[in-house]
């Protein structure tokens, strides 16, 4: 306890040396901290997107489905009788079977086109979370309403309460026309969802469509990403010949351009996180340097090297401590609040539907992240004073004392 | 006594070369590591505008403003008939090539499945002038009149076409009736730009032909050399003296504005990253520099007991900083240099075969840009954080007696 | 020799009687018999497409250039389709509102059906559309028949720019069209399975139409009621008893 005691003691003697190595740990841990919160702020944003609304984790559709999606075809169905099995399978958080097509919304005389979703409410809750981004309430199960995209309201100059028909082919191609209700809308900042796009219950959907039984696709949510690979085989095993369960990253070519732009984000981290360090171990070594001579005076004293090493490890230690809880209180403030406000980016009037991004970037602050980058932190710190001080405690004190410091 | 300063004070950075090197290779590495990145992202931005620009729109183009209004308008409602411009463009000095497209909606059959395509009629003698298409083409090109298609790689997987097999085109002609076109599959495209080879190529006399449009396209690409704002304006003038208010010139950029919001908010990402790498590279040399001139208390308490002056003391560490920040941001911006110039004339292929899609044409061999406000910038803030830091604790030291300085 | 003229000539309008028919006159024949000013009628049409299958039955009533078109099986019933000359509007029990069939979308298909709307709803004669030509005649399932080549008119919107017709000689019925792109490519092949008589009249009341681009896929439209002699109600082709 001695030498935490004199560890603490030579900590407030330097002060402007401990300032400083607090400062280069201090802006590390916020620099790292700040740029992952950014990075996975907008690759979850549009991961979580993609796989949320549209891949799942695993994605279960006809054949022929993926050829013809863009036409939101009603031919190629997958039986929904498969969700019972689903459930059974141990991993899947979220089994959510979905129904798109497109339709008219008929207003005066004017047609304007939407796409619509019908699903199960509570499964696709599990599935994709929308209710956080809901104004009003969701449908109530086999009642004509339905909830519709925020952009899409405002620009038909419609508000929730109000009653618009929809115009829609059958699967057989009838043509169908019906009023709805609007009882919600969503504000989710996803082109996606708030432009064009209807949601209505799925049940209702299937007998209007003519189809019962019958989905153009099964989502599925798996607890961790990484146990979509083992997943895939069981799900693989379930589905009839004739439907394919393809994986969120063979969803499209979107996803594989958010892996590729992903691993850009990863080389741009790590040259930060390695900067970080390499600013903090060079600014702990010229500390330590300058202290040469105050080593051999201890050593002369009758310090063991170990024991000299032992008291900088502590200095080292507090510093580090220190120094990321400093870093790490501006760091997680400044993401909390992007979290909740976010940045604009862009106007969101001008971008085109097939991007699951928000016009505006929110970061992500999450605690396992700030504790990775703390204990980092600590231990650059650490290995940053351990490091010269071993060379300088086994110096004679002879030799340390006539160094110039 | 300004020489015998700097003189001391590249003496002393000698001298204490290990932490000058050091603190150098800090700045060193964070300014190279600002520009290179920045390199890479503006090379990939530029990247993805010039596929854009090489394979779907050129530099400039000529259509309607309602196709560019509502995107999703395949109609034939706004076609014109580009001859009354042809002259006019080629006697301006800006337009180097031009070339006609004819966009329509088209279903393709191939005997058991149809897939709705965005068919285009390319000129095959004029659009490789603007276009670069050609070279992502496995096969033969289209040749003038023939019954024949290029398509999309896309396409042809989604409905297992390969060269030379037959395929029927379903369209309507401009009076609405069904037009059925038995053509050859001569060639299949696979190039860095997903929405092209989601398309087929069909010789734009056929497809006018067949289409009961005489002459008329949808849109004219051209590549200008020079000032792009000039050109541009000189083609809006020329459509403009042709009094039609239906059609427009749109920059390339106008042209593709989903991309350039992408690239735009893309582009606030990687500067959100930069600066926090400008940040720590700060603070690292700062701190070096605060550490180097605290650590010599003793000899500033030396020096002024020698009879130097408050301000040559000061003006002796202000150059030593001076000193690290040139040497340290001259070897980061030199050898950023040399790797760049690596970057812009060879380039690197980072993805490979790897098909990347959305909308986004990234794929291709990547190169750097120049960028030289960053470059010039970088080099600047470097310089000028190491002087200042330098002359902080050079004040503050130079400031004491020599006797307190010496008992430090 | 003038006798022997004379008598060539007699021959050859004798032997050849219908030969003779122009293009023009027998198109005019069929459609004095197709085409009516009033009537009424129920018909049913059966949708394939692929493994799907689903019948949809209606009564129709026509007046010059207007029809009136309400469904009558479960799925449909109380859907109504108003053509009035070019607008189509369609009345949905459960809708609010009436919907008025943009143009795009009229040359969609028709309930599924491999008939579009143009197809359902063409009111004009094909005469008034197309330049006709007798190209020969053939027998066809044993009846002879006559063989019309129709080409759009220029400047004429119609979907298909050529058409091919088997007049039957003694029913002057069409019995067998095929619908053909610009190209010449044939697109859609109708046939009629049935004929007939209707109150004097013999009438197709069976058409079979499939489209010749993708497999598996056919429109059954069967006529089961058929009335020429009928009084239009006042105001049945309105917006007004649309919604009623």
């Amino acid at each position: 306890m001695i030498l935490l005691r004199i560890a603490l003691r030579n900590l407030g003697r330097a002060k402007t040396r401990t300032v400083l190595s607090i400062i280069s740990i201090a802006v590390g841990v916020f620099v790292v901290l700040v740029s992952k919160g950014f990075i996975d702020g907008i690759m979850d944003q549009m991961y979580d997107g993609t796989i949320r609304f549209a891949s799942g984790h695993i994605r279960i559709v006809h054949d022929q489905y993926p050829a013809k999606e863009q036409l939101l075809s009603l031919h190629y169905t997958v039986d929904d009788d498969l969700l019972l099995d689903l459930d059974e399978v141990p991993g899947l958080v979220a089994v959510s079977p979905r129904l798109r097509f497109g339709g008219l919304v008929s207003r005066e005389a004017t047609t304007q086109s939407v796409r619509i979703t019908a699903i199960d409410g509570q499964r696709e809750e599990a599935m994709s979370g929308m209710s956080r981004f809901l104004v009003g309430r969701w449908m109530l199960p086999g009642t004509r309403e339905v909830v519709a995209g925020g952009a899409f309201l405002d620009k038909a100059g419609l508000v929730v309460g109000d009653r618009i028909t929809v115009v829609f082919n059958t699967a057989f191609g009838a043509m169908r026309g019906i009023t709805f209700e609007i009882v919600g809308s969503l504000e989710s900042g996803f082109v996606m969802l708030d432009h064009d796009s209807l949601f209505m219950d799925l049940n209702l959907a299937q007998e209007l469509l003519e189809i019962p039984g019958e989905v153009t696709e099964i989502t599925l949510l798996a607890g961790q990403i990484d146990a979509v690979e083992g997943l895939l085989s069981t799900v693989e095993a379930l589905v009839p010949t004739g439907t394919s369960a393809i994986p969120w990253y063979a969803h499209s070519e979107m996803v594989e351009y958010l892996v590729v732009w992903d691993s850009v984000y990863i080389f741009m981290y790590l040259i930060i996180v390695g900067l970080s360090t390499f600013v903090v171990i060079n600014t702990m070594i010229m500390v330590i340097n300058e202290r040469t001579r105050e080593i051999g005076m201890l050593s002369a004293l009758g310090l063991s090297p170990g024991q000299v090493l032992r008291m900088f490890l502590w200095e080292g230690g507090i510093i580090g401590i220190t120094g990321a809880v400093i870093g790490a209180i501006p760091g997680s403030l400044l993401l909390l609040i992007g979290e909740r406000t976010g940045l604009e980016l862009y106007d969101p009037a001008s971008l085109d539907a097939q991007y699951f991004m928000t016009p505006k970037l929110y970061p992500t602050f999450s605690t396992s992240i700030l504790t990775y980058v703390m204990i980092l932190a600590v231990l650059v710190t650490l290995f940053a004073v351990w490091l010269p001080s071993r060379t300088a405690a086994k110096l004679e004190p002879s030799v340390a004392l006539r160094r110039n410091g | 006594m300004a020489g015998i300063l700097t003189k001391l004070a590249f003496r002393n950075l000698w001298r204490q070369r290990r932490r000058t090197i050091l603190t150098c290779l800090a700045l060193a590495f964070g300014i190279y590591m600002v520009i290179i990145l920045d390199s890479f992202v503006g090379g990939m931005t530029e990247m993805a505008g010039r596929n854009i620009v090489q394979l779907q729109t050129g530099d400039v183009q000529i259509q309607a403003h309602a196709y560019v209004d509502d995107p999703t308008d395949r109609s034939l409602d706004h076609v014109f008939a580009y001859s009354d411009f042809t002259d006019d463009l080629r006697q301006l000095d800006q337009v180097s090539a031009m070339t006609p497209r004819l966009s329509f909606a088209a279903e393709l059959h191939n005997g058991m499945d149809d897939y709705h395509v965005r068919a285009m009629g390319v000129d095959p003698l004029t659009d490789p002038d603007v276009f670069t298409t050609q070279q992502y083409l496995a096969g033969q090109w289209l040749e003038p009149g023939q019954q024949q298609v290029v398509v999309g790689a896309r396409v042809a997987q989604l409905l297992d076409l390969t060269v030379s097999d037959y395929v029927i085109l379903l369209t309507r002609t401009a009076n609405n009736a069904f037009q059925a076109l038995d053509l050859e599959v001569v060639g299949i495209l696979d190039t860095p730009h997903p929405e092209v080879n989601l398309a087929v190529y069909v010789p734009l006399d056929m497809a006018q032909t067949s289409l009961g449009l005489d002459q008329a396209i949808t849109s004219l690409h051209m590549t200008v050399s020079g000032s792009a704002k000039s050109a541009y304006e000189a083609i809006s003038s020329v459509v403009e003296q042709q009094n039609s208010t239906a059609l427009g010139a749109y920059t390339w950029e106008q042209a593709a504005e989903d991309f350039m919001v992408m690239a735009q908010s893309s582009r606030a990402i990687h500067s959100m990253l930069l600066s926090m790498l400008i940040l720590i590279a700060i603070v690292g040399v700062v701190n070096a520099i605060l550490l180097g001139a605290m650590e010599r208390t003793r000899e500033i308490g030396v020096l002024k007991a020698m009879g130097m002056s408050e301000r040559e003391v000061t003006q002796e560490f202000v150059t030593e900083a001076f000193g690290i920040g040139f040497v340290g941001s001259a070897a980061g911006v030199l050898l950023a240099l040399l790797t760049n110039w690596f970057l812009v004339e060879y380039g690197i292929n980072p993805y490979g075969d790897m098909d990347l899609g959305a909308g986004i044409p990234l794929r291709g061999h990547l190169y750097g840009v120049w960028n030289w406000t960053i470059i010039a910038g970088a080099f600047m803030v470097g310089i000028l954080a190491s002087v200042l830091a330098g002359i902080v604790p050079a004040i503050r030291a130079a400031g004491k007696s020599p006797i307190w300085a010496l008992r430090q | 020799m003038k006798r022997l003229v004379l008598l060539m000539l007699l021959l050859v309008c004798n032997s050849g009687s219908a030969i003779a028919e122009t293009a023009e006159q027998i198109m005019k024949m069929v459609e004095a018999n197709v085409y009516y000013g009033e009537a009424y009628m129920e018909s049913d049409m059966t949708i394939r497409s692929g493994r799907r299958e689903m019948t949809k039955t209606m009564s129709i009533w026509v007046q010059g250039q207007n029809a009136l078109a309400e469904f009558t099986n479960p799925a449909d019933r109380g859907t109504k389709y108003l053509k009035l000359e070019d607008e189509m509007w369609i009345f949905f029990p459960d809708a609010e509102d009436l919907v008025l069939i943009s143009g795009h979308m009229l040359r969609q298909g028709f309930m599924g059906s491999d008939m579009s709307y143009e197809d359902m709803m063409t009111t004009e004669k094909l005469s008034e559309l197309y330049d006709l030509e007798l190209e020969s005649q053939e027998d066809l399932d044993g009846r002879p028949t006559w063989v019309i080549g129709a080409t759009a008119k220029e400047g004429v919107d119609v979907s298909y720019a050529i058409r091919k017709m088997w007049i039957d000689q003694e029913y002057h019925i069409s019995v067998r069209e095929e619908l053909y792109a610009v190209s010449g490519r044939l697109l859609k092949v109708s046939r009629v399975e049935e004929i007939d008589q209707i109150a004097g009249r013999n009438y197709p009341v069976t058409v079979v139409t499939e489209d010749a681009l993708r497999r598996d896929s056919s429109t059954t439209l069967r006529i089961l009621h058929i009335d020429f002699d009928i009084d239009v109600a006042d105001g049945l082709f309105s917006l007004e008893s649309l919604q009623r």
